[in-house]
């Protein structure tokens, strides 16, 4: 066999999460910018919520969005430390916010409730999770790497924004938790 | 499966500028046909959503095969499949990986052409 067409890769450039040349190097990472409003979304489908959260309801609260895709180790990995913040900072003003946005079209399986249902109770997030299917949510935010991270204050306005797996107890972890607990305390 | 490994480790080399992050290979395994993923050295090909040929005739063909880390989370070798007979293997390919030394996964697509 002959393989009559180089494996360029046009395309990839193209789509989010793609990368050219395989891209810059991303370790983890987490930056603060100018604040600047965040965009709001609007999801339909909704794990872990009655019904859709909507940005303008937190108004009050500082929110840390998740984006991820339970078949992305690197998501994976780094749950237990957002369960982690959940339970420690819910009751003082944080509401985490998982966007689940899928990396393969349907045939894969990332697009089914049931399957993100699955992994949600695998891992114990008990916070809600909207599907981000269409990959709007993560368009506006203009993410480009699973898993990746904005930081709300309370006044809706992004404040920090990341990407990269961390654990419970790593430095980054303790950069998040400080930055979490800033913006709870303004 | 290390045969095959090296095998297809050995053969091909991507032609052009920029070196793609994984290529597709055709080989034969036990006298059959086989497709595979190849990722450059320093890549790593997320296991939990294998690889997969969209036919631009329609169809997708997942190359799943192949031993996985013990969390299941990336291949140790390349994702292959039998390649199905008689279906030209053209269309794009979708692969979700890593770099080593990374700590987020990417995904990328190919458009592929493979002829006997």
């Amino acid at each position: 066999m002959r393989i009559v067409s180089a494996l360029a890769w046009i395309i990839s450039i193209a789509l989010p999460g793609a990368s050219a040349a395989h891209g810059q190097l991303v370790r983890t990472t987490t930056t603060a910018g100018v604040p600047r409003p965040a965009p709001s979304w609007d999801n339909t489908s909704w794990l872990n919520a009655e019904a859709p959260v909507r940005l303008e309801q937190l108004r009050g609260r500082v929110v840390l969005l998740n984006f991820w895709v339970f078949t992305c180790g690197n998501c994976t990995r780094t749950v237990p430390s957002l369960v982690d913040f959940d339970s420690r900072y819910r009751r003082e003003g944080l509401t985490l916010i998982g966007i689940h946005t899928p990396e393969f079209p349907p045939y894969a399986g990332e697009h089914d409730r049931n399957n993100v249902a699955r992994a949600l109770a695998r891992q114990d997030i008990t916070y809600p999770n909207a599907q981000d299917n269409d990959r709007r949510t993560w368009d506006r935010y203009a993410i480009r790497y699973w898993p990746s991270f904005v930081l709300i204050d309370k006044r809706g306005r992004i404040r920090y924004e990341g990407a990269g797996e961390f654990h419970v107890g790593d430095p980054t972890y303790g950069t998040w938790e400080q930055r979490i607990r800033a913006l709870l305390a303004e | 499966m290390r045969l095959l490994f090296a095998t297809l480790a050995a053969a091909g080399c991507a032609s052009g500028p920029a070196p793609a992050p994984v290529r597709l290979q055709a080989g034969s395994l036990a006298g059959e046909a086989i497709l595979a993923v190849v990722p450059a050295p320093d890549l790593r090909i997320n296991a939990r959503v294998p690889p997969a040929i969209e036919l631009a005739a329609g169809g997708v063909v997942r190359l799943a095969r192949g031993r996985v880390s013990m969390d299941s989370s990336y291949f140790l070798e390349p994702p292959w499949d039998v390649r199905p007979p008689g279906v030209p293997i053209r269309g794009a390919l979708r692969v979700s990986f890593c770099r080593a030394d990374e700590s987020v996964c990417r995904s990328v697509m190919l458009p592929i052409d493979l002829q006997e």
